[in-house]
């Protein structure tokens, strides 16, 4: 018989001993697998967030470039200019130093060099010369904060159409929001590990994802014309003492936009508008619009061109009396005089025959009450009710362009597509990008719809060239060249109900040559001194041709231009 | 070793030495006065030991010299690759000064070429006049695109 083993006290503590050490390693393992394994993702991020730190990396903006290649805005490199002013001993003598490369005032630089808050903007995207001459002079406490600034070399000339950007460099309106997505390429980044002051780690190894520029982009628009225009349109409107101007030549085969021009009267002079009007703002056309009744009664077969009707001076309709423009006795009238002389109660008698319905589809059909498809911000549908909204007197306002508001684009898009062999281009600004790295790859135009049968579109061209050769608009002609065209002159609605008396709209919208149509525009007055379209609208679509044609280098076509409509009527013209 | 260890015992192998008596297996070169040494056989192991002795250090030596030649060539391509690096980068800055400069003059040129500004310094500084009426040159051939190309 074996005795029990005797267990020693100091083997039974050693064995206690033991266990605690293996409990509390137990428990470092388990610390540690629940450190390392189980959320070692989260802490070595959350290390990782202490020691590492992330610095943008803007990308540069691309450029915007006209046709031809001339810069109309572009970013460059500037800087900001802060400074600590604890560091700065001498205030008066660095505001000395300062003062002449900043161009500010050294008593200004003075007082905000001894505002004692560490941190002083003394200079905002300041030229990298300027940088260059502060950094050569070394003051204490500056430094330079890098900084993108947007330039427009030629503002006055584009400033409408360009728009802006904001504090983030994102655009916000023209064509910098339009294509904001090109321009702006994609920002990239560098993860710089940081020492505990936050100084850059030496040679530690960093993560760079490059920044991707932005890609420039080709406009169709033109930098002479643009300058032509402006100035032709200028000048009228100062000699006709007009609030504001709008006008837009376009190519009638592509839909490109080869000027846009748009300005205001102010206190100080005609100036560049805050917005594109062609575009965001609408206007009671008046008798420009009488192209969508004509084209419809023709392609109905309600009218040709020679179609006699008797148009009285006056109608009522509605309740409501509508008038021409001149007194005329009941007289016999071709629809293509009615045109040409812009009958406003032949239109009416002739949209009667046609039908509020098919005027409706014709106004659908050519653009009106709907977006041009040329993607601007703020773009105005422009404000056409339906056939059933409505009224009586409609019948009498709607075919003479009263009651309905559109803006210029959608009225010279309408007569591009008549100039088109009725085939709407769809207005662009864009015609090509060039990429960070230099390659250009051209835009493909949208693709056109047609509106209106060829036929009725050929038949279209010598009605409205009648309009300039013996109608309302002979100061549109151009020599050399067919013009074919029509006025509109229209009266401002009052917020109030009815017109603002002497509160007028001036338009003319037309095509050269009217042979084999290349060149479209519109140009139109507000509140002109002269109040008629064929008197202060045609005469700057003249000049701006005169000058756009031999530009473009189109010459007269060879082919002699289809007779004019000629009336039967004795009527006088009417201005309209 | 063997080699200082002669038939008669290390004492006299050692006072053959102060003499200046060449040593057994000391190589079988005449002296001064054109003795020779006298020769010994060695053991073979021992001759095969001194060579591999001999082999070893001669090993030993080359991989040092190995060793240190690639450090060296790493120390010496590290330096290279950071001036290079060095260099990359003033080049890459001077790169992007440049392209800066660049835009600065192409703005600058763009807002000297500005058709505004050419038109203000006209008619405001030169006091130039805008003609009452322009002729422009109607183009005869048939519509061929000009340098500018199509509208």
């Amino acid at each position: 018989m074996s005795r029990p083993k005797r267990v020693s006290p100091s083997s039974r503590r050693l064995g206690r001993f033991g266990i605690l050490v293996a409990v509390a390693a137990a428990l470092l393992v388990g610390r540690l697998v629940l450190v390392q394994v189980l959320n070692g993702t989260t802490y070595a991020r959350f290390g990782a967030g202490e020691v590492n730190q992330q610095v943008p990396l803007p990308a540069t903006r691309g450029a915007l470039y006209d046709r031809n290649g001339n810069l109309l805005a572009a970013s460059v490199a500037a800087s900001n200019v802060v400074v600590d002013d604890f560091q700065v001993t001498n205030p008066v003598a660095e505001a000395n130093a300062l003062a002449p490369v900043l161009h500010v005032a050294a008593t200004r630089l003075a007082t905000e060099l001894s505002q004692r808050n560490g941190y002083v903007v003394l200079g905002q995207d300041e030229p990298s010369s300027v940088v260059a001459r502060l950094s050569a002079m070394a003051p204490a406490g500056v430094t330079f904060q890098s900084t993108s600034l947007r330039v427009a070399p030629d503002a006055v000339l584009f400033q409408p159409l360009l728009g802006a950007l904001n504090a983030a460099g994102r655009g916000v309106a023209g064509l910098e929001e339009m294509v904001n997505a090109q321009l702006s390429g994609r920002s990239g980044s560098e993860v710089v590990p940081e020492g505990p002051g936050g100084t850059p780690l030496p040679l530690a190894p960093s993560h760079v994802v490059a920044p991707h520029n932005g890609s420039s982009i080709v406009l169709t628009l033109d930098q002479p014309l643009q300058a032509e225009v402006t100035r032709d349109l200028s000048a009228e409107m100062a000699s006709q003492h007009a609030h504001s101007g709008v006008a837009v030549v376009e190519d009638v085969r592509t839909g490109a936009i080869l000027a846009m021009v748009d300005l205001v009267s102010t206190p100080h002079g005609i100036v560049p508008a805050s917005d594109n009007l062609a575009v965001t703002s609408v206007y009671e056309p008046g008798s420009v619009m009488k192209i969508a009744t004509f084209s419809y009664a023709l392609k109905d077969g309600v009218v040709t061109p020679q179609t006699v009707l008797s148009v009285p001076y006056s109608l009522t309709i509605g309740g409501y009396p509508f008038y021409d423009a001149e007194v005329h006795p009941t007289q016999p009238m071709a629809a293509c005089e009615i045109l040409a002389q812009s009958s406003n109660i032949g239109t009416i008698e002739i949209a009667h025959q046609l039908g509020m319905s098919r005027l409706h589809a014709a106004l659908h059909d050519l653009g009106f009450g709907r977006y041009t498809g040329l993607g601007w911000p703020g773009e105005s549908p422009g404000l056409v009710g339906s056939a059933s909204s409505w009224t009586g007197s409609s019948q009498g306002s709607v075919p003479i362009g009263l009651g309905e508001a559109v803006t210029p684009l959608q009225i010279v898009d309408a007569y591009a597509a008549i100039a088109n062999g009725g085939v709407a281009e769809t207005p662009h600004l864009v015609a090509g990008t060039v990429s960070p790295t230099g390659v250009e790859r051209p835009v493909r135009a949208p693709a056109g719809r047609r509106v209106l049968p060829s036929w009725v579109a050929h038949e279209m061209v010598p009605m409205f060239e009648s309009v300039i050769q013996d109608g309302t608009a002979v100061l549109a002609q151009v020599p050399g060249y067919a013009v074919a065209g029509k006025t509109g002159t229209s009266q401002q609605p009052s917020s109030t109900g009815g017109y603002i008396p002497g509160d007028w709209n001036a338009s003319f919208v037309g095509f050269v040559p009217a042979q084999a149509p290349r060149l479209a525009a519109i140009v139109t007055l507000n509140h002109p001194t002269t109040i008629y379209g064929g008197s202060v609208a045609a005469p700057v679509f003249s000049k701006i041709m005169q000058y756009a044609l031999p530009h473009f280098g189109i010459a007269p076509p060879t082919t002699p231009a289809q007779p004019a409509c000629t009336g039967v009527g004795a009527a006088a013209p009417t201005p309209a | 070793m063997s080699a200082a260890a002669g038939p008669d015992g290390s004492g006299r192998a050692t006072a053959r030495a102060r003499q200046g008596e060449p040593r057994p297996g000391g190589g079988g070169r005449p002296d001064r006065q054109g003795r020779r040494p006298a020769l010994s056989v060695l053991d073979r192991k021992a001759l095969l030991e001194r060579v591999r002795q001999r082999r070893v250090r001669l090993l030993l030596a080359a991989s040092g010299l190995l060793v240190a030649g690639s450090l060296g060539t790493v120390a010496a391509a590290q330096g290279l690759v950071t001036s290079q690096q060095l260099r990359l980068d003033q080049i890459d800055q001077q790169i992007v000064q440049q392209i800066g400069r660049t835009q600065q003059l192409q703005v600058t040129r763009a807002t000297l070429d500005a058709p505004s500004r050419v038109l203000g310094i006209a008619e405001h500084g030169l006091h130039m006049v805008t003609p009452s009426s322009v002729t422009y040159l109607t183009p005869t051939a048939p519509a061929t695109p000009s340098g500018r190309g199509r509208p």
